[in-house]
Order: structure tokens, then sequence, then C-alpha cells
């Protein structure tokens, strides 16, 4: 396998010229879109934590948070040598990006070629498929760290290693996949459930694993475990941390029990509300299952056949699959990749010389290919119970790496699949920019087309960046309702608004979005707004499990939120018990044209239905 | 031909001999009957058992008993279709339903067992293509889909199953003649072109487009040596003979004039592009180049990518194709973010115009990429082709098209090909029929009609549990919403009155027993021409009905302004309804049905199909109540 290239008469490593391509290849083709739209929820809370963290603020020991605190720390970093503007954090993602395709283009180089790995790199730089969203989040940490340990597992699994250095790339996998709980810690549980119950039977089958190469990973795993729990230690956020990212968890998302474990390996089709778990699994799952069986059925046979006698069948198939998909749903990037994950990497794990013969993969390279982004889907999807969300954006590029393991495949027929899929990155390219909308952004958060994002707003967080005219409007009479230096409270997901207008929140909790709090922080909060109400309170009314403060829903638990309705009941009526000491002193609408409230509705933070309450008294 | 070599399986790697002898006997006890019969009387059985507990259930009174209406007026009234009532279409089915209401009476019962009877004899045709084509287990598995699913059984009596039913016919005959030699051959040939004539009695422009398109087609095979002159006069004669047939029959009624004038119109027509591309290139919400992307697009690349696998010959292994089927659904979901695959209609069309045009330009290649007779790929695939480009033609812009010719024909011209295996063909069947079976047990399960032409707009059994007070209606159990409403606009209404249905609901002149003073019986998008509705107005202005009818969600409420309501309201005819609001200033109202019933069953009501809800009936002034 080529693994140096030679540059104007010098040898150099061909991954290292990947690095190169890969960063100047997202940097160019990204940096003139991702300034555009800005929504205020989710893609904005890492530069929000990262901004306090600016400021000296220690996440989980002065603002309640949910996931791990890397994302955080490395948005810090940006702001802090870029500047504090939302710029920066966009960049921090950016960077995630780059290495993430990296690590892609080296796993794929060492399992099928490097005209493969260059195509698919390509596939991944430019398909929202991998791409999933332009802004800093988590989940993109925790995809980096368990690829990055599924490519040490792959780099270890190459023939010709000496001992050494697969227990080095072993040691350096097990602090991968120690790294995911510093981003997001339920992947990292499912991960670590995946890679212990794999690597364990692996071992008893002796299969690739000896004890050394065993007690090597799970080193390098304890390792990275104590490096975090020092660095949080250090800061004296180690027990607050343990209490928001674990123990408060199950509260948060509701979830626990069997019904966590069958609603993460069914994608909730098993835990519907509502509906039978047979027919939530014959509808989910019926089509998967029987697609997966056929794949599997055929990977078991011997022999060849004609291509005319594919090509004849393949207009019946699509009719039979059509006759089938009027009963039951084909996701073709949530079950369909989990169906067919589970059970490769159940074969590789419970029958390894059976998933090397059919599938020409060795079954430590398919636990690393697939056991891995299962888990992590396994993860997203508890995280919401039911038909949540799951990794789409893991399990489809893994599913196609594995594929591209395969020794089964001929090179050239890697390459077409790697053409095809570069191919199809090339079509969302077009159809995006020809629709004038940002093939980066995730669809709700888009902030609208190219074309509306074009206003600049005099503000230093908003610096370099473009947005549309709902939002410009937005800023400014945020910034005119709310005095810098007053006392403020954000009931919803956009605690951008504390930075933006100045205000200082009295308690630890900067977003009250259910999933995100426990009912006692939620009581918590409360009481420290009783006893110094807040001058100002910045009330979403349309957001997600936060119900309008205008609502009476009354004692019934349930019509609060869809999950962890006691915390969101809490907050609700907490709020509402204080609002006869505030005045509403305008909403969005007022300063948004019906069109403009219109468009500002279609996107992710519902900017069109925002009110600003005033204390009673208050003096400017 | 290389087929499967060196799969595990040697049985599975026979190539099917091209003939199959037909399995006549299925064993020696019945060695005297044709299993072709025996098939008829298990079909039969079959479809009966299956139909009978869901068919009786909820009654629309738009398109689905419309057959009834008409053949109630041959039947009883003695009225003859386009003499003494607008038709575009053929008479056939208006005379089966005459005939199935004088042998079970005159109620709409009788009306749905005349569409049972068509599809028994569809099932069975099918059966015996396929027990020729492939194997008599195969034909089992695909009469059991037949006969279960709705997409090609559904429940109402309507006339594309006759289409249906003459389209089968036809390929039947051109398979036998294909196995078959000399005078015999030619017999079935001329068979072929006999019942596909006889579409004429049903859908008379079908009729057309086969002609259009498998005349030249045909021409083309002589030209190039693929059919003999000989078989080419003999079809086309057949053909002439079955028009001839059909058109003295209308001569001996002396319906003939009358027939030709309104059998070959069409009041509304998307034209060849529209047809041809399955609206696509016509659609109203796309550029022509947006629309070919967003619903050709997928289809297109499929196709493609069939006839990359089928232009060279090579082997694949088993395991790679394993392999690759996961990655090939993601580049399919991929490509679906951008564009629209439709399995039953699309794609199907797509294929059947490669396959006809192969057939004509490139025999040779067809034959030895699909393993298809250039006559046989135009009896399964063009036939269908013109069937759906005539549905297609119906529904300016994106229309459903005949998904029923084209899947059934995906599937005969599969089972035609030499290039599959017995054994591969028997279990292509058998997924098929579990696919039907699924559907089936799906909507029995969750109490939907699984019949119905519209599942989703009629109600489920369980609400149609009650029985009509009307003798037309016996035997029929439908909505509680439904018995109120038909029997608020029958008390409402003095019985033999003169009336007029402003509206798409033609069998309330049945069920209401009252007299259209126009031949216009359904008011509707495609249903009359501007000649036929001028002479309509002035019918209704020379004897204004005692009676009104109008129909609110499907055409403007009368009382709106016309110039701002119709707007939402496309399907409205100008004239008519300016000519029907000015009629209606003599009128009373005495009420809309959806204030005569429980406001429940108004909402349920307005949820089916014909929206019987928002009838709103009218009374001349000079008449005095009932």
């Amino acid at each position: 396998m080529t693994s140096r290239v030679r540059i104007l008469g010098r040898s150099v490593p061909i991954d290292a010229v990947a690095l190169v391509v890969i960063a100047v290849a997202i940097f160019v083709t990204h940096r003139p879109l991702i300034m555009h739209g800005m929504c205020w929820n989710d893609s904005a809370w890492y530069f929000h934590f990262g901004n306090r963290v600016l400021d000296g603020a220690v996440p989980y020991r002065d603002y309640v948070f949910q996931v791990g605190p890397l994302p955080i720390y490395m948005d810090a970093l940006f702001q802090a040598v870029l500047g504090a503007s939302y710029s920066s954090s966009m960049y921090a993602a950016l960077l995630i990006k780059i290495v993430r395709v990296l690590v892609v283009w080296m796993i794929v180089r060492r399992v099928a070629s490097p005209r493969a790995a260059a195509l698919f790199a390509a596939f991944c730089t430019f398909d929202q498929m991998f791409n999933g969203w332009a802004h800093h989040w988590s989940t993109q940490y925790a995809q980096l760290f368990f690829l990055a340990c599924g490519l040490m597992i792959v780099m270890a699994a190459e023939p010709g290693k000496s001992e050494r250095r697969v227990l080095t790339c072993l040691v350096l996998a097990g602090m991968f996949a120690g790294l995911i709980v510093s981003a997001r810690q339920a992947t990292a549980i499912t991960v670590v459930a995946v890679l212990a119950a794999g690597s364990v039977v692996l071992l008893a089958r002796k299969e690739f694993f000896t004890p050394r190469r065993f007690i090597a990973m799970w080193a390098g795993y304890v390792g990275s475990l104590v490096l975090l729990a020092a660095a949080l230690a250090a800061v004296g956020a180690l027990g607050p941390a343990i209490q928001q990212m674990f123990l408060d968890a199950p509260q948060k998302k509701n979830a626990g029990g069997v019904a966590a474990v069958l609603d993460a390996l069914s994608g909730g089709a098993l835990v519907l509300w509502g509906v039978a778990w047979w027919k939530g699994f014959l509808f989910f799952i019926g089509l998967p299952l029987a697609t997966t069986a056929l794949a599997l059925f055929a990977v078991t046979r011997r022999g060849a056949v004609s291509s005319r006698t594919v090509a004849l069948l393949v207009i019946p198939i699509a009719v039979v699959a059509g006759l089938l998909g009027r009963n039951a749903w084909n996701l073709y990037f949530y079950d369909l990749p989990r169906t067919f994950l589970s059970f490769v990497t159940a074969c590789a794990v419970l029958a390894p010389d059976r998933a090397r013969r059919w599938f020409g993969v060795e079954p430590v390279v398919i636990l690393a290919l697939c056991g891995l982004p299962l888990a992590s889907d396994w993860a997203l999807e508890m995280s919401y119970p039911g038909r949540g969300w799951g990794d789409p954006l893991s399990l489809v590029p893994c599913t196609l790496m594995f594929v591209l393991a395969s020794r089964r495949l001929p090179e050239r027929i890697k390459s077409w699949l790697c053409a095809g899929l570069f191919g199809l990155a090339v079509l969302h390219q077009v159809v995006y920019l020809s629709n004038d909308q940002n093939p980066y952004a995730k669809d709700e958060a888009s902030d609208g087309s190219l074309t509306d994002n074009r206003f600049e707003v005099d503000h230093p967080l908003l610096r370099g960046h473009r947005l549309p005219e709902q939002r410009k409007l937005v800023v400014e009479w945020l910034t005119r309702s709310v005095p810098p230096g007053s006392t403020c409270f954000m009931y919803g997901t956009i605690p951008f608004v504390y930075e933006l207008t100045g205000c200082k929140n009295p308690t630890r909790l900067d977003v009250t979005i259910p999933d995100f709090i426990t009912r006692g922080d939620a009581e918590q909060a409360l009481a420290t707004l009783r006893a110094n109400p807040p001058d100002f309170i910045i009330a979403q009314e349309g957001s997600w499990m936060n119900p309008s403060l205008e609502v009476k829903l009354g004692d019934t638990v349930k019509h609060y939120s869809e999950i962890n309705e006691q915390a969101s009941r809490a907050m609700h009526v907490g709020l509402q018990a204080l609002l006869p000491q505030y005045e509403s002193i305008g909403h969005s609408t007022d300063i948004l044209s019906p069109e403009l409230a219109r468009r500002a509705a279609a996107f992710w933070d519902t900017l069109h239905a925002l009110r600003v309450y005033r204390r009673k008294g208050f003096a400017n | 031909m290389a087929d499967v070599p060196g799969n595990d399986d040697e049985r599975a790697q026979k190539p099917t001999p091209a003939p199959l002898a037909p399995v006549s006997r299925p064993s020696p006890a019945w060695r005297r009957i044709p299993i072709d019969l025996v098939a008829f009387v298990g079909v039969a059985v079959a479809v009966l058992l299956s139909h009978r507990p869901f068919v009786l259930y909820g009654m629309p009174f738009n398109e689905p008993s419309w057959l009834f209406h008409l053949g109630h007026r041959v039947a009883v009234e003695g009225a003859a279709p386009y003499r003494d009532f607008v038709f575009h279409g053929g008479p056939l089915p208006i005379y089966v339903d005459a005939v199935f209401q004088g042998l079970f009476s005159s109620r709409y019962a009788s009306s749905v067992y005349a569409g049972l009877f068509v599809t028994v004899l569809r099932v069975w045709v099918i059966w015996m293509i396929v027990r020729r084509l492939a194997s008599w287990r195969s034909a089992i598995a695909i009469a059991m889909f037949c006969a279960v699913d709705p997409l090609f059984a559904f429940g109402p009596h309507w006339a594309t199953p006759y289409l249906h039913l003459f389209i089968t016919m036809s390929a039947l005959f051109v398979v036998l003649s294909t196995r078959a030699e000399g005078r015999r051959a030619l017999v079935h040939l001329v068979a072929a072109g006999a019942f596909a004539a006889l579409s004429l009695a049903a859908t008379p422009r079908a009729t057309i487009a086969i002609a259009v398109l498998l005349l030249p087609a045909t021409a083309l095979l002589v030209r190039g040596k693929q059919l003999a002159p000989r078989s080419f006069a003999a079809l086309w004669a057949g053909f002439a003979g079955g028009i001839a047939i059909v058109l003295a029959v209308l001569a001996a009624r002396g319906l003939l004039g009358d027939a030709l004038g309104q059998m070959f119109v069409a009041p509304a027509s998307g034209g060849v592009l529209d047809a041809i591309s399955g609206g696509a290139l016509t659609s109203a919400d796309y550029t022509w180049w947006g629309g070919v992307l967003y619903f050709l697009g997928v289809p297109a690349l499929i196709i493609a990518g069939m006839l990359a696998l089928a232009a060279r010959e090579r082997e694949i292994s088993i395991q790679t194709i394993g392999l690759l089927l996961v990655p090939i659904a993601f580049i399919l979901g991929l490509l679906m973010r951008y564009g629209q695959l439709d399995y039953f209609n699309d794609l199907p069309r797509l294929f059947f115009t490669l396959t006809t045009v192969m057939a004509v330009a490139m025999p040779e290649r067809l034959r030895a990429w699909f393993g298809l007779e250039p006559l046989t790929a135009l009896a399964l695939g063009a036939l269908p082709l013109a069937c759906d480009w005539i549905a297609g033609m119906a529904m300016p812009g994106r229309s459903p098209g005949d998904p029923t010719a084209l899947v059934i024909g995906v599937i005969l011209m599969m089972l035609a090909s030499s290039r599959l295996t017995a054994h591969a063909k028997l279990w292509t069947c058998v997924v098929v029929a579990l696919a039907g079976l699924i559907n089936f047990a799906v909507l029995v399960q969750t109490g939907a009609a699984p019949y119905a032409q519209n599942p989703l707009a009629e109600r489920p059994r369980a609400d149609s549990k009650f029985k009509a007070n009307h003798r037309r209606m016996s035997g029929i159990a439908i909505t509680e919403g439904r018995r109120d409403s038909i029997q608020w606009i029958k008390d409402s209404m003095e019985k033999q009155r003169s009336c007029f249905i402003y509206g798409n609901l033609p069998v309330l002149y049945t069920l209401l027993v009252c007299n259209n003073p126009t031949r216009l019986d359904a008011i509707g998008p495609g249903q009359a021409t501007q000649a036929e509705l001028d002479a309509a107005i002035a019918a209704l202005r020379a004897s204004p009905p005692d009676y009104l009818l109008a129909h609110e969600s499907q055409f403007a409420p009368l009382v709106l302004d016309p110039a701002t309501s119709l707007r939402l309201h496309p399907d409205a005819n100008q004239q008519l309804h300016a000519a029907i609001r000015a009629l209606a200033a003599d009128y009373d109202s005495l009420g809309v049905v959806s204030s005569k019933i429980a406001p429940w069953f108004a909402v349920q009501a307005a949820k089916e199909w014909d929206q019987l809800d928002a009838v709103r009936l009218y009374r001349r002034k000079s008449l005095a109540p009932p």
C-alpha cells in the first residue's frame, strides 16, 4: 500500500498531503457559505457556553450543562484566538470537520485504495450525509473519537504490523474511545458496552485479541478517563460534572430500564407511544429486515450470476419494494443501516469465522466499523423515547466503509461505488446552490436562503456574519429593549441573548428545555429568581417542550412536555407565578412584518414568538 | 444463454427451456378436465371468498357508483348511452352492469358483483398467461396476488378493468402464437388483434393509443424481418374484426352516430408530452426540465444502471451483490432527497418505453439482453404503456396513470424472459404474492376497506354498519352519516320530479328517482365537452328543474361571487357555473347536508371521497313543498 508520495523530490507521508488537501478544500469551499445565518438555539449553544468560559465560568460548577465539556473549551479556545464572535465557533466546527474527513480518508485508504479514499473523502466533504450541519456541536466530537478509535483498530489489524505497533495502536484506540466521554457521555457508555462485549468475546475466541492487546486497549481507555477526570477536578467541576452528565441524565431524558434498551436497539419502533410493539416493528423494521435478510442470504452463497439476469430483475425488485413500501417505511439512513449493522456486528462477535468468510472483513475491523457507529446510534436514539433521532451521519458512512473494507469486492467496484457517492455529493451541491441554499447548514438552522442572509449587524459577536432581515431587526429590538448590565432570565433555548444583550443571568440555568435540566435544577433556579427577580424575562413562546408562558396548562403534567414533564411544569408554573411582577414590553411580531414573521417561524429558534417582560418599577 | 453458472443449487441454474410445454393436467384424476377450467373455478371461489366480506361496505356516490347509475338507466329506464345521456367511454361496462341488475335486481350490490365478475375473469387470464410463461406454481402465486391486491382487484365496477381484461387476453394470444406454428399461430394472432380491438367497447381512446403504438411497431418488425407479413396481416385483420364487431353492435342498436361523436372525444386532455412523460413535462409545479429531473431523474438512473448491466454479459458474484445491496439502497435514498421514485408509474413506464423502442429498433439486443421476443415485448409492455398514456392524458399534468397495467406488465415481462430460471421466476412470484397478502392482511387488520378504489378516502368498515332505507342500496352497509344524508335529501324532495345535480354524484338521480332535464348526469372535469355543457345549459333554461343539488366542495358555493371563489375551483366550468348561479335565483335553499345531520357525521362525511356533507338542496320557488 502506498503510504508516501513524492512531492518536489521529497518523500512525504500521503496522509499529511491528504490533511493539507482536505483542509484547503474544506476551507475554500465552506468559508464563503457558512458565515450566512445563525439560529440562536442549539446551533449557537457552544458559542454561548464557550463565551462564558472566556468570562471565567466553569461548566457544571457555574452553569448547568448536559453533555461533555470538550466542545465548550474548544469553542472558548477559538474565541480566545480569533476573537469572541460567532464566526470563531464556526471555525471550530470547520476544524473538527477537517479532522473527521481526514480520519475517514485514513480508514478508507487502508481498507480499500487511495483512489477510493479520495473519492469517499470528497463525498464526506461535500454531502450532508456526513456533514449534517456546519455549526459547532458535540456529536461531531463523538463521531470523530469513535472514528479515530476505529482507525486505530483498523491499523492494528493490518497484516505485517509488529506487535509493538499493534499495541500502540490499541492503546490509542482505547484512548480515543475514552475521549468520547469528553463530548457525549451517553455515546461513551454505549461505545464502551459494545467495545467491551466485542473485545471480551473475541479474546475468549482467540480472535485478534490476546490478553496483552486487550489490556493495552483498556489501559488506553482508562488513561483518557483519568486524564479527563483530573482536568475536571482541577477546575473544581468533577462532582457536578458526574452529577449532571451521568446521574441526572435518566431524568432529563426519561430514559432507563428495558424500555431504553429496546428503544435503542429498535430505533424506537418497539416503544412507540400508542402503537402496538409488533405494528411498530413491522412498519419500521419490516423492510430493513427483509433487505438485510436478502443481503445476508446473498453473502452466504457462492457462485455467480449473469449481469443480464440481474438487469432483468432490477425493475421487478423495485416494484416489489414499492408494493411492500405501501405498508412499511424504509428509512434508508436510519432503520436500514441500523438493522444491517446489528446483524453484521452480531455475526462478527458470535461467528467470527463466518463473518470473515461471508463479508471478507476481519471480525475486529467489523467491530470497529460497524459496532461503534451502531453504539453511537443507540445513544442518540435513547436521548428521546420512541422514534427520536438516531445517528445516520455515522451509520451511513460507516456502513459504506465496512463494504469498502471487504476483500470480496474488487477494487474497481469500490472505486465506482465511491465515484457514485462523490457524484451524489456534487448533485447535493448543485441542487442546494442552484436553489440559493447553504449546502452545509442543517436545513432548519439555515436561517433562509443565501440571498436572505445578506445583512450585516453592527455587533461585535456577529462580526463577519450575515443574517436575514428578520434576525437583524430582532437583534436591534432586543439590544434596544434590554440594557447591558441589567439582570435577565431567558425562558427557552436561546442563551445567546445573554451575550447579545449583555444582561446577567442570576441563576445557573442558561437553557430551560426540560431535557437539559432536572426538576431540582428548575426549582433551584426559581428560588433564585424569587429571591432576586431579574429585571427582564425573555420568553420564547414557540420553543419545543417549553410551553408559552401565556398558556395555562393546569395540573395534567403530561401537557407540559414530551419528556421530563416535571421539570417543564416546575419551570412553567414557577415563571408564571413571577409574571404579575412584570409587564410585557414587546413581542417580536411588533417589529416584524407578517412576511418576516412567517420566514422566522420556519426556522429552528422560532424568533417570531419572542416576548420581553420587564420588571414593574425597573428604571433604566 | 449464460445463466447463474457456478451456483450451489444446480437445479436453479438450469435455464428455462423456451418454449415451455404447459403442464395441462394437474393429476390423473383430473385428466379429462383442462387445468385452466379448474383454475377458473378456483379463481372464482378465491375472489368471491376474499372479496365478498368486504366489498359490500360503503357506497361512494361519485365514480364507484357511476356504472350502477348508468346501468340502471339502461336496465330500468330503457335509456341508451350516447343517445339519452352523454358518455365518453365504451358501452360494454354499462350493459354488463345492466345485465347484472337484470339478474340480481337493480341495486348497487349487483354492480359490485359485476365488478367481481370482471375481476374473476382478469385474474383467470393472468393465471393462463403466467402458467404458460413460467409454471402453474408461479401462476398460483401471481393469481393470488391479483386476487387480493387492490392495485389489481379494486372493488367497484369500472371501465378500466375491461381494458385490462382485453389487453391481457390479447397478450395471452400473442404468447400462445409464439408457441404455435402455421395456421394455429395465425389464428392466435387474429384473436390477439381482436381482443386488443375489443378495448373499444370499454375505453375507446385506449384503442386509438394501442393502434397508434402497435401498428407502426409491428410494421417495423415486418420490415426488420422479425415478424412475418402473414402474421402482421393476421394480427391487424383480427384488430379490424374486433373494431367491426363493436361498431356493428352499436349500429344495430341505432347508437353508432351518437357513439362515434362521443366515444373518441376527450373533454380534457393533457396531450402527447403529458402522456409519454407521465405529466413530468407538463406539471404546473415545475419547469419542464425541473419536472423531468424531479420525476424521471431517479427512474432514468435506475434504467441506465440496468442497461449498463445488460449491455455486457459478465459474471457477478452473488456475494458481491449481497454486499452492494445496502450501499445501493443508500444511493437510492440519497438520490431521493432530490427526486421522486414512483415505483408503479414512472419507473415501469420508462422501462416499457425502453423495451418498446428496443423491440422495434434493436430486436436482437432485446433478445440477447433481456431474453425477450420482440412481439412478446410489445404485447406485454407496449399494451400497458398505451393504457398508461391514455390514463395519463385524461388528467393534464401529474396523474396516477395506469399502475395496474404497468405493474402487472412488469411481472409478466419478467416471466416471459428466457434468461430467468423457473426457480427464480417462482421465487419472484412468491415474493409478489407475499407483498399482496401482507397488504391485504394490514388493510383487514386496520379495518380499512381493502378493495376500495381510494381506501384512505372511504370510511373504515367498522363505521359502515348501517343499512340505508333504500331498495337500491339493499345489502350495502353504509355510514350513519351517509344514511342520514340520503334520508334527509329524499324526505325533502318529491319523487318523479325533475332535478339537476351540479356535481359528480350521478347516482343521486337513481336514488332520488328524479329526472334530469339535460343529457349530462355527471358534472366534473373531463366529463363533458363545451358543446355538451352548452346544450345542458340550454336545456336547463328551457325546462328549469324542480330541484337543484349543488356540490359545494367540488365547485364553489353558488352564493359566492364566482369572480373570486372560482379561482379556488379550477375544475368548475365558468359558463355552466354562471348559468346555474343565475338559475338558483329562482330557487329556495332547503339547506346543506352538513347542517341536517349530526355534526360528527358531517365531519366524517367531509373526509370521504364524495364529500356528501357539502351538497346543498334547492327547490324551485314556484313548487309547493312536499
